[in-house]
């Protein structure tokens, strides 16, 4: 039997601005993987952002969320971006765009986001089609508190996205 | 994709260690995963390091090339590439608790005796100063057949790796 194991499955089939994965993240693991695939809206291109959710069901809004990332970009230059005590990991998931085909995909592992004794660390790689051009992320991200994370929200910046598909794993590991 | 537990190593409090082996747990030309997790030292500062097994010997022959571009918090992302170094390198920003370093660093033809060894890593860490990584691919240019893993630091500050520090390795299917 595998090692990863899969938590949760959530269907996006109508417009959202957020969708909030809650209740993946416990005891059982340390390490997670997520995979977001065919994220679209029907206006245009927009950043897919992060935040987190803590045991009580709030989103974590404090400025605690530092990131970092390089845009692999096929019409230009790379792109470095970065911040630090910003609200949330933005650009996390990459983008959506509306037209035919133009989705968002990608790929994150999260670590010890439900310890109260860790910070909760991410990396994230994606690969996103949007004004007829291909984008990439590459991409990091701490959260500086110790709070227990028990999951996690996906902020579509502009627009109202209105497909995708987000599975959660668990990656055991036995004693 | 599925991934099967081969090896593991958890830290354990008052047997803190510099170095650890996972051995004779490389066997077939699958792809395999070696995650690290929470890794923590006794002291601020050292470098955290990887280098084939065969059986319990480190292979230190300086013939590993590396590439990597270093996301970082603070500032322009620096880019390195090498060639005939002994190591590949996790991180030189190791420190204690809760600044951590996480690790997925995937492994291609380690067991084969036939082709050169492979790796791709990323990383996400904090030195105490500001969140940082490596995206890293590298290769040993030599056609022995690995069949484990080494991982150090030089961070000799409460014994090295501290409690909590873990490293996991899965094959591939």
């Amino acid at each position: 039997m595998s090692n990863l194991r899969l938590i949760n499955e959530t269907l996006v089939t109508s417009a959202v601005s957020t969708v909030s994965v809650t209740d993946v993240f416990s005891a059982d693991f340390d390490i997670y993987k997520v995979t977001c695939e065919n994220f679209s809206n029907s206006t245009g291109a927009q950043n897919i952002d992060l935040k987190f959710i803590n045991a009580s069901g709030s989103v974590i809004t404090s400025s605690e969320y530092d990131w970092a990332y390089l845009r692999l970009n096929d019409y230009a230059s790379f792109t470095e971006a970065r911040n630090t005590n910003d609200t949330n990991w933005e650009n996390f998931w990459g983008k959506d765009d509306s037209a035919s085909g133009e989705t968002q995909n990608a790929v994150a592992y999260f670590f010890n986001p439900y310890s109260s004794s860790s910070y909760t660390f991410g990396l994230v790689q994606s690969s996103n089609a949007l004004n007829s051009q291909l984008q990439g992320i590459k991409g990091i991200g701490v959260l500086t508190e110790t709070s227990s994370v028990t999951g996690f929200q996906i902020v579509f910046n502009s627009y109202a996205s209105n497909n995708g598909k987000i599975r959660t794993y668990g990656l055991r590991v036995d004693s | 994709m599925g991934l099967i537990q081969v090896a593991n190593s958890l830290i354990a409090s008052g047997s803190e260690v510099q170095s650890v082996k996972l051995e004779s747990c490389i066997t077939t030309d699958d792809v395999y995963m070696l995650v690290g997790n929470n890794i923590i030292v006794g002291g601020a500062g050292g470098i955290c390091d990887i280098q084939p097994l065969v059986d319990s010997t480190i292979d230190t022959t300086s013939n590993i090339d590396i590439a990597w571009i270093n996301l970082n918090s603070s500032g322009s992302f620096q880019k390195f590439g090498n060639a005939n170094q002994d190591i590949w390198r996790v991180t030189d920003g190791m420190n204690l608790t809760p600044y951590a370093t996480n690790f997925i660093m995937y492994l291609y033809n380690w067991n084969s005796s036939s082709e050169y060894a492979f790796i791709t890593m990323e990383v996400t860490s904090h030195n105490g100063s500001n969140l940082r990584g490596y995206q890293q691919g590298g290769v040993k240019t030599e056609t022995t057949s690995f069949n484990g893993v080494e991982i150090h630091t030089n961070q000799t500050g409460g014994g090295g790796f501290q409690a909590g520090t873990q490293f996991t390795l899965y094959k591939v299917v």
